[in-house]
C-alpha cells in the first residue's frame, strides 16, 4: 500500500475535508442541535403556560376573596341594621304596652272608684231605710201608736239625713 | 529492526481531474461522520417534554455543555456558531480517538487540520471585513506604520497555519512517540528474553511481553488527554478569533 509523507500538502484532501466539515455541521445541526433545541423550546413553552395559568388562578382567587370580603361586610351591616330595627321595634312595642297597661289600670281604678261610690251610696240608702224603719218601730213602741207612721215621716227623714251626714 | 513512520495510507485514486487520492484521513473521517450521525440520531430520537429517558438526558446535557461553551466564550449574539463549534469539537475528538481502535487518525494529517483552520480563517476574515469595512480591513495591515505590512500579512496567514499545526503536531507527535515506544519495547523484549538459553529464549523473545500494558499508559496521555485538550483548544481559538474579529 502506498503512503503519503508524514507532512505533505494534499490539496484534494484539504478540499474534501472542508466539504466534510461543512457536511458535519449540517449533520450535527439536523440530528443533534435542532431536535434538542425544539424539545427545550417546547418545555419552556409548557413551563411558561403553566406559570401563566397559575398566575391567572391566583388572580381569580384574590378576586373571589375580595368579593367574599365585600359580601361579608354587607351581611354584617345588614345584620346590624336588622338588630337595630328589632331593638327599636321592641322598644316601641314595650312603650306601647306600658302605655296601654297604664291606661287600663287607670280605667280599672276609675271603674273601681265608681263602683265603690255606687256601693257606698246603695249601702247608705239601705242603711237609711233600715234606720228609718228601726227608728219608726222604736218610736212607735215608745210613743205607742200616738205617732202615725205617715205623719212623722218628714221628721224622721230629717233626722236620718242629719244622721247620714254624721256617718 | 526497521521502523517506518509514514503519513496517511493512500487507498486509491479517482482518475478524474488529474487523480484524486483517497487517503486514510478521508476514509476515517467519513466513517467518523457516519458514526457520529448515527449516534446523534439515536440520542435525539423520540424526545419528550417530560419523563425523559437517560438517553435524552445525555443528549440535553451534551447540548447544554456545548451551548454553555459557545455562550460563555462568544456571547448571546454568536449562538449561530454553535453548529460549527459542535462539528469541530466532535470531528476533532472522534478523529483523534479513532487511533484507539487501530484506525489512522485523520488529525495526524496536516491536511485535515489545515482544512478546518482555513474554514475558521475564512470566517475570521469575513467578520473583520464586516466589522471594519473592506477599507478598514486593508488599512489594518498598515498599522501602526506601513513598514509593518509584511509582518501583519504574515501574522494573519499564520493564524490558520498555527492552529492547524498545533493540532496536527500534537496528535502526530503522540502517534510517532507511541510507535517509537512500541518499537523500543519490542527490541528490549528481544534482547531481554534472548538472554535465556535454548528454545525457551527464542520463543519468549518472539512474544512481545513488554509490549503489554506500557503502551496503554502512554496512550492515556497521548491519545485521551491529547485528543481532548487539542479539540478543546482548537474550538476555543475558533470562538475567540471569530468573536473578536469585529472589534
Amino acid at each position: 500500500m502506498e503512503f503519503q509523507q508524514l507532512v505533505a500538502l494534499m490539496p484534494w484532501t484539504i478540499i474534501l475535508q472542508i466539504c466534510n466539515l461543512l457536511l458535519t455541521i449540517y449533520l450535527f445541526k439536523r440530528f443533534l442541535l435542532k431536535p434538542v433545541q425544539k424539545i427545550l423550546a417546547q418545555r419552556q413553552e409548557l413551563v411558561n403556560s403553566e406559570l401563566n395559568a397559575a398566575e391567572e388562578a391566583k388572580r381569580e382567587a384574590e378576586q373571589a376573596k375580595e368579593e367574599y370580603g365585600k359580601n361579608l361586610e354587607g351581611a354584617r351591616e345588614e345584620a346590624a341594621a336588622l338588630m337595630r330595627s328589632a331593638a327599636q321595634t321592641a322598644q316601641t312595642r314595650s312603650e306601647q304596652i306600658l302605655l296601654e297597661a297604664k291606661q287600663e289600670a287607670a280605667a280599672i281604678r276609675a271603674k273601681a272608684s265608681d263602683d265603690i261610690a255606687r256601693e257606698r251610696k246603695n249601702a247608705v240608702n239601705e242603711i237609711k231605710s233600715d234606720i228609718s224603719e228601726i227608728a219608726v218601730s222604736i218610736a212607735s213602741k215608745v210613743v205607742e201608736k200616738e205617732i202615725s207612721e205617715k205623719d212623722h215621716e218628714a221628721l224622721i227623714q230629717d233626722f236620718i239625713d242629719h244622721m247620714g251626714e254624721a256617718v | 529492526m526497521k521502523l517506518e513512520v509514514n503519513g496517511a495510507p493512500i487507498y486509491f485514486e479517482i482518475p478524474i481531474l488529474g487523480g484524486i487520492p483517497i487517503t486514510g484521513s478521508l476514509v476515517v473521517t467519513w466513517g467518523v461522520m457516519i458514526v457520529l450521525t448515527i449516534l446523534c440520531a439515536w440520542l435525539t430520537h423520540d424526545l419528550k417534554v417530560r419523563d425523559i429517558s437517560k438517553r435524552q438526558a445525555a443528549a440535553e446535557k451534551i447540548y447544554e455543555l456545548l451551548y454553555g461553551l459557545v455562550h460563555d466564550n462568544m456571547g448571546e449574539g454568536w449562538m449561530h456558531y454553535l453548529p460549527l463549534v459542535t462539528a469541530l469539537f466532535g470531528l476533532s475528538i472522534s478523529c483523534s480517538l479513532s487511533s484507539l481502535l487501530g484506525f489512522w487518525s485523520p488529525t495526524a494529517d496536516v491536511n485535515t487540520t489545515l482544512a478546518w483552520a482555513l474554514v475558521v480563517f475564512a470566517l475570521i476574515t469575513y467578520h473583520k471585513i464586516k466589522g471594519h469595512g473592506i477599507g478598514g480591513y486593508l488599512k489594518g495591515y498598515t498599522e501602526p506604520i506601513f513598514l509593518m505590512t509584511p509582518f501583519n500579512i504574515l501574522g494573519e496567514v499564520f493564524t490558520p497555519v498555527s492552529m492547524a499545526f498545533r493540532h496536527f503536531g500534537n496528535i502526530v507527535s503522540g502517534y510517532v512517540i507511541s510507535m517509537l515506544i512500541y518499537a523500543a519495547l519490542i527490541t528490549a523484549n528481544h534482547l531481554l528474553f534472548g538472554l535465556l538459553p535454548g528454545a525457551v529464549g527464542e520463543i519468549l523473545a518472539e512474544i512481545p511481553i513488554l509490549g503489554v500494558g506500557i503502551p496503554a499508559l502512554f496512550s492515556l496521555y497521548f491519545d485521551w488527554f491529547g485528543s481532548f485538550i487539542q479539540a478543546f483548544i482548537f474550538c476555543m481559538l475558533t470562538m475567540i478569533f471569530i468573536a473578536t474579529a469585529e472589534d
